[in-house]
């Protein structure tokens, strides 16, 4: 049964990942005009890139090319970098969102989980109250306006953090921070409206009529159930993290993916965007994935259906 | 018949709950005691402040938005209405227990039947691994589980409804309470399962000698197993007897409209359906004055005017209704006439 | 026991006013509205965003210059008594800049918002009124497109398409109506096994009446409060592309390419990230309260 339920979700994930590089495909091709024909891009590249795609093939021939480079891992070159391939290019960046992304998201699942039990154990009180203000604050923040901010307060003008690049770990404290805080405040506002659902559970009811104390109930049947759904929205987390990245690591000008996407999408340098987009597409899904199976190796009810 | 010795009495207990729309008295006033062994039968509609008692006696009510305004509720020395969070924590589990009524969602779906079982054991003794585990197969062999120890390790949603209220079962006889309270033990289960489970709380009951509150809409369920019942009605106790006196003699009103809407197998087929009519009164500032009047057919008017109090027309009973007021006498004459003979 | 007036014990012929006058019943859009106008932090908000679409109407009427009026003799000035938010690098007003931009973010957030209602349910009856295979390959599709977060979807149509307020709009109509979708796709399969196999039975005119008049005031309630959402992504994205430039274009101006200016200017002009910055911060803040406040007072749990 769990076999059943991860490989059905493996092959949406295939698929998904092929129905996303086809789109991609076509949507460049949608632009008006020879995308290679922009200033940016030197002639030398323009021929080389003009045989590698080989545009003056039918259309279903350059998809068919496109695909089978894509097995490759050969996802084009870029126009605006003198033809160095997209998959070095990003494989030179990774690394570095990367660790941009895994530190936000340990500060993110670390405090967002801990206000959000706080908060629902304190309902009502002060400190849930700041919870919640705090919540809608990195909610509504757009994440270039907070890193706007950072950078200027606690770099410029308090100049208590780096501003830029990304060597050692006190560079990695704001960018992180900025990263991280939309998706801490929506994990601290799930968590605690999850333990604010499940205190109503009969099965609390159940453990109280046990003899058991406060403290227990919590933890034991509270805490527990209550971090059920929060798995389910750690894959859009994840996708947010990503796409903020695209913001910090812009404002912190850290080399990154994020960066390298959105100076490709102002110099209008197709492949690259294509290519990147296709990469991300394909992580997001894969992490999706990964979520599910781990949901499923998680809820008793899937594992032992 | 000797009386047993009392383990529970509730004293002028009044429960209200703060709601958006007032304060809502979900409790008024009531008072009844529970011997060692003995079976009380607690009858009503929904929002006749059964369910609410009940959680009163183990402690479990919410509060806020829930308050015990008055009243005491003494267990063995302790008045449960006004103790301390760890005395009733000690209590619950092993001197009251409680079933409830949905066993759906009465286990914890994320931990296994056996340890939500030895839970309860170690929370109140001191037992070693091996030594719960081994009560636990004998709990769930008690309550009439196969296989014990291989379904241990299982989940709730491995069983069905019965086998989980079974499951409910063991735990709450697992320390052998003084009293078990049972909040509609059967209402959500399947009709074919309802006898089979109730029978089990029964058998157990008798078996291990625990006094139980057994709390109801259903008057047909309780004929056979309970020693008394106490009807209650608009959050107060209406009438209260011996099992037999309220099947056969009964002296409320509303008991007799309860014992109506029972079908009997000598209806004819396509008789209607006894019901009462009207609906049960909304409990915000309720006027002095008897809660039924609005849905009784033998009111009269002193009883919209004034509360009536208890009356005792038989021995071992009281009924709170005017009928049995000696200036009632016409009208009561046409309430005993009114009881079919069973 | 002190005596009692035999005669009241005599039957008592008149039966009361219904019992159930005690009850408030409500209509319950009157309802929502209560329930609505009891939460603080959500007729702040509200006030707030009728306020913020006022003064985006109202103050650029009342403007000296245009927006774009560049007086090179004062750039750079702190918030003072003539320019209130400061003025920029080419000496245009800020004040004025902001509720310019707010014009262009409101209205494409707005309108964003609607299009990708209207493509949602229509999706969602779709698919859910066609069930089987029809229904599984929708789904498929939308979870395909929910895989791709919904800035990359954005910025790639950008790319294909000229940048300006259609194109935004487009864009996110068409990528971002899958919440709709699902929510809408949910209600219709919940109605289906209700009355809808009724009304198909009865054919025709009636039918459609009767899926109209119990239909639509069930999802209306979760569309609004997803649109309301849906507006705060809207703004969000918008601002984001024009902050990388690929969102709205001169001569108009939004919040996000103020705030893109404003970022490159913060090391000595604070201010001018500060005042576009609050004023998306603010308008994002007041949707999601007044989107939550809906949502709290249309859920029939919560009516205790």
């Amino acid at each position: 049964m769990l076999l059943r339920y991860i490989a059905r979700r493996l092959v949406i994930a295939i698929v998904a990942i092929y129905v996303l590089a086809t789109i991609t495909f076509f949507l460049m091709r949608l632009v008006p005009g020879d995308p290679f024909a922009g200033p940016r891009v030197a002639p030398e590249i323009r021929q080389a890139l003009r045989e590698h795609y080989g545009l003056n093939l039918p259309l279903i021939q350059q998809y068919g090319i496109f695909l089978w480079n894509l097995l490759h891992g050969d996802l084009g070159l870029s126009l605006s970098s003198r033809g160095h391939p997209v998959t070095d290019i990003i494989l030179q960046a990774a690394p570095v969102s990367f660790d941009l992304g895994i530190r936000a998201m340990i500060l993110s699942i670390s405090a967002g989980l801990f206000f959000g039990i706080v908060a629902a154990l304190h309902r009502g009180t002060a400190l849930d109250y700041l919870t919640v203000v705090l919540v809608l604050i990195g909610i509504s923040i757009p994440s270039f306006v907070l890193a706007g901010i950072l950078q200027y307060y606690l770099g410029v003008y308090f100049k208590v953090l780096p501003i830029a690049r990304y060597e050692n770990f006190q560079s990695t404290i704001m960018p992180a921070f900025a990263l991280s805080l939309g998706t801490m405040a929506t994990i601290a506002r799930y968590m605690r409206s999850s333990m604010l659902e499940v205190v109503h559970a009969d099965y609390i009811k159940t453990a109280y009529a046990k003899g058991l104390t406060a403290r227990q109930v919590v933890w034991r049947h509270q805490v527990r159930n209550a971090l059920f759904p929060i798995l389910t929205i750690l894959g859009p987390a994840v996708a947010n993290v990503l796409t903020g990245s695209f913001v910090v690591e812009t404002v912190f000008a850290i080399p990154g993916l994020g960066r390298y996407f959105v100076t490709a999408m102002q110099n209008l340098d197709y492949t690259l965007v294509m290519g990147m987009t296709i990469f991300f597409g394909a992580f997001l899904i894969l992490m999706n994935f990964l979520v599910d199976v781990a949901y499923g190796l998680i809820d008793p009810r899937i594992r032992l259906a | 018949m000797s009386t047993p010795e009392t383990i529970l009495a509730v004293e002028h207990l009044t429960v209200v709950f703060h709601t958006y729309a007032g304060v809502v008295e979900a409790v008024r006033d009531v008072s009844f005691t529970l011997g060692k062994g003995e079976v009380l039968a607690i009858v009503g509609e929904s929002g006749s402040g059964k369910s609410v008692t009940a959680q009163a006696v183990i402690g479990l009510t919410p509060i806020p938005p829930g308050e015990i305004r008055s009243g005491r509720i003494d267990y063995r020395g302790t008045d449960m209405a006004r103790a301390g969070i760890a005395t009733l924590a000690k209590i619950r589990g092993a001197g009251i227990s409680m079933i409830f009524q949905d066993p759906m969602t009465s286990l914890n779906p994320s931990m296994q039947v056996g340890k939500q079982i030895r839970e309860v054991l170690h929370q109140h003794r001191s037992l070693s691994s091996a030594e719960s585990i081994a009560a636990a197969v004998e709990l769930l062999r008690l309550v009439g589980i196969p296989e014990p120890e291989s379904r241990l390790v299982q989940y709730p949603h491995q069983f069905s409804g019965g086998m989980r209220q079974r499951i409910m079962i063991a735990i709450a006889i697992a320390n052998n309470p003084d009293i078990l309270l049972a909040d509609e033990p059967t209402t959500a289960l399947d009709v074919t399962i309802q006898s089979q489970i109730f029978r089990l709380i029964r058998d157990i009951q008798k078996r291990f000698g625990t006094a139980m509150i057994l709390i109801t809409h259903d008057l047909g369920l309780v004929a056979g197993s309970a020693d008394r019942i106490a009807v209650m009605y608009g959050g107060r106790i209406v009438e209260e007897g011996l099992t037999d006196q309220i099947y056969y003699n009964p002296q409320h009103p509303y008991t007799l409209g309860l014992l109506n809407a029972v079908p009997k197998l000598t209806d004819s087929g396509d008789a209607p359906l006894r019901t009462i009519e009207g609906l049960p009164p909304l409990l915000i500032n309720p006027p002095d004055a008897c809660a039924f009047a609005d849905r009784c057919p033998f009111v009269m008017k002193i009883c919209r005017q004034k509360d009536p109090g208890y009356f005792t027309p038989v021995p071992d009973n009281r009924a709170a209704c005017w009928l049995h007021h000696e200036s009632a006498a016409s009208q009561r004459a046409a309430f005993t006439s009114a009881r079919v003979p069973a | 026991m002190t005596t009692l007036d035999p005669s009241l014990f005599e039957p008592d012929r008149e039966r009361p006013p219904d019992a159930l006058a005690g009850r408030v019943s409500l209509a319950f859009w009157s309802d929502v509205w209560r329930r609505f106008r009891q939460n603080g932090p959500a007729m702040v908000s509200l006030v707030v965003l009728v306020l913020f679409a006022i003064l985006a109407i109202v103050a650029p009427l009342f403007a000296k210059h245009p927006w774009d009026y560049t007086d090179l003799m004062s750039t750079y000035e702190q918030p003072n008594w003539e320019h209130w938010f400061g003025t920029d690098a080419l000496g245009r007003d800020i004040w004025i800049s902001v509720w310019v931009g707010a014009r262009v973010s409101l209205t494409v957030g707005l309108t964003a918002a609607l299009a990708q209602m209207v493509i949602g349910v229509l999706i969602g009856c779709f698919s859910g009124l066609y069930g089987g295979r029809v229904d599984m390959v929708v789904m498929r599709f939308v979870d395909i497109m929910i895989a791709i977060p919904f800035l990359i979807w954005v910025s790639l149509f950008m790319l294909v398409l000229t940048p300006g307020i259609g194109s935004i709009i487009i864009a996110f109509a068409l990528t971002q109506w899958t919440d709709i979708a699902r929510l809408t796709r949910g209600e219709v399969l919940k109605l289906k096994q209700t009355e809808f196999v009724i009304a198909s039975r009865s054919l025709g005119a009636s039918g459609w009446r009767l899926i109209i008049r119990h239909f639509f005031p069930n999802i209306l309630p979760i569309i609004i409060v997803a649109v309301t959402f849906q507006v705060t992504n809207a703004i969000f994205g918008e601002a984001f592309l024009s902050y990388i430039g690929l969102g709205i274009q001169p001569p108009l101006t939004s919040w996000g390419k103020l705030v893109s200016m404003g970022i490159s200017e913060m090391r000595d002009n604070p201010y001018m990230l500060i005042f576009p910055g609050a004023a998306i911060t603010l308008t994002m803040l007041s949707l999601q309260l007044i989107g939550d406040g809906l949502r709290d007072a249309t859920d029939p749990r919560l009516r205790r």
